[in-house]
C-alpha cells in the first residue's frame, strides 16, 4: 500500500472535509471553548487523543463484533458508549499518571463525551468503506490516518478561531454584533475560505 | 436480537465499570482544574461548570 494513501487521508480530513467548517460537527466546543487560545489548545489536544483512539476502538468493534453478529444497526449507541468509556479510562489514567497533564486536560475530558465530531468521525470511517477497499487491517490504518487528520483540522480551525476572537475582544464592534453574532460571521468567512481548498487532493 | 441485547448490556457494563473506577480514583493533590478555563467556556451542561457555579 502506497504511503500516499495515508497522506491523502490526512490532508483530505484536515483541510478539504474539515470536520467543523465543512461537516458542521463539533460546533459546540468550536464556539464554546474558543474564547482564549490556551483553552483552545487544551481542548484540541484532548480531542486529538480521544478521536484517534476512539476511531480505532469503534472500527474494531464494528468489524469484529457488530458485523459478524449482523447487529450493525446498534452501531451508534455502541459507539457512544465506547467513546464515553474511553474518556473515563483516559481521565482515570491521567489522574494516576500525570498531575501536570490532568491539570491541563482534565477540564476538557468531560466535554469530549458531548462532542459529536468524535462520533461523526467514527461513523464516517465505517461509511467510507475503507475495509472493503483496503481490507480490515489496512483499512484500519487508513481510518486512523483520517481520524488523525480530522483531529488536526479541528485543532487548526479552533486555534485560528480563538486567536481571531481574542483580537475581536479589542475591536470596536457595534453592540448588537458583540460576542456570538460577530463570531458566527467570522466562522462563516472561515468556512468560505476553506471552500477554496476543495479540489487540492 | 439476543446478540444485540447482549452487546449493549456488555458495553453499558463496561461504561459503568470505567465510570465507577474513575470516580473512585482520587484527584491528584493541588491539581484541581483552574476556573479560568471555565470562564471562557459556554458549555453549561458540563459538570465542572455546574460545580463551580455552586461553589
Amino acid at each position: 500500500m502506497s504511503p500516499t494513501v495515508f497522506f491523502v487521508a490526512i490532508v483530505s480530513a484536515m483541510l478539504i472535509n474539515n470536520v467543523v467548517l465543512m461537516r458542521f460537527l463539533g460546533v459546540c466546543p468550536f464556539l464554546g471553548v474558543s474564547k482564549k487560545s490556551e483553552t483552545a489548545i487544551g481542548m484540541s489536544a484532548a480531542v486529538m487523543f480521544v478521536m484517534v483512539v476512539g476511531s480505532i476502538l469503534t472500527y474494531l468493534l464494528y468489524y469484529f463484533v457488530l458485523e459478524p453478529f449482523e447487529i450493525t444497526y446498534i452501531s451508534t449507541i455502541a459507539f457512544i458508549l465506547i467513546i464515553a468509556s474511553l474518556v473515563q479510562l483516559v481521565e482515570m489514567f491521567i489522574k494516576k499518571a500525570s498531575k501536570k497533564l490532568y491539570k491541563a486536560l482534565g477540564i476538557y475530558l468531560p466535554l469530549i463525551v458531548t462532542n459529536c465530531a468524535i462520533l461523526g468521525i467514527a461513523e464516517t470511517n465505517i461509511r467510507e468503506g475503507y475495509a472493503a477497499e483496503y481490507g480490515v487491517g489496512q483499512g484500519m490504518l487508513v481510518a486512523t490516518s483520517s481520524a488523525f487528520g480530522a483531529a488536526l483540522g479541528f485543532a487548526l480551525v479552533i486555534f485560528a478561531f480563538s486567536t481571531i476572537r481574542e483580537r475581536l475582544e479589542a475591536a470596536d464592534v457595534p453592540t448588537a454584533w458583540k460576542g456570538i453574532p460577530i463570531s458566527l460571521v467570522v466562522a462563516g468567512i472561515m468556512a468560505l475560505a476553506f471552500l477554496g481548498l476543495e479540489g487540492i487532493v | 436480537m439476543w446478540p444485540a441485547i447482549a452487546t449493549v448490556f456488555i458495553i453499558i457494563a463496561l461504561y459503568l465499570g470505567t465510570y465507577l473506577l474513575n470516580r473512585r480514583t482520587p484527584q491528584p493533590v493541588d491539581a484541581a482544574p483552574s476556573s479560568e478555563a471555565c470562564e471562557s467556556c459556554m458549555n453549561y451542561s458540563c459538570g465542572f461548570k455546574q460545580r463551580m457555579e455552586e461553589d
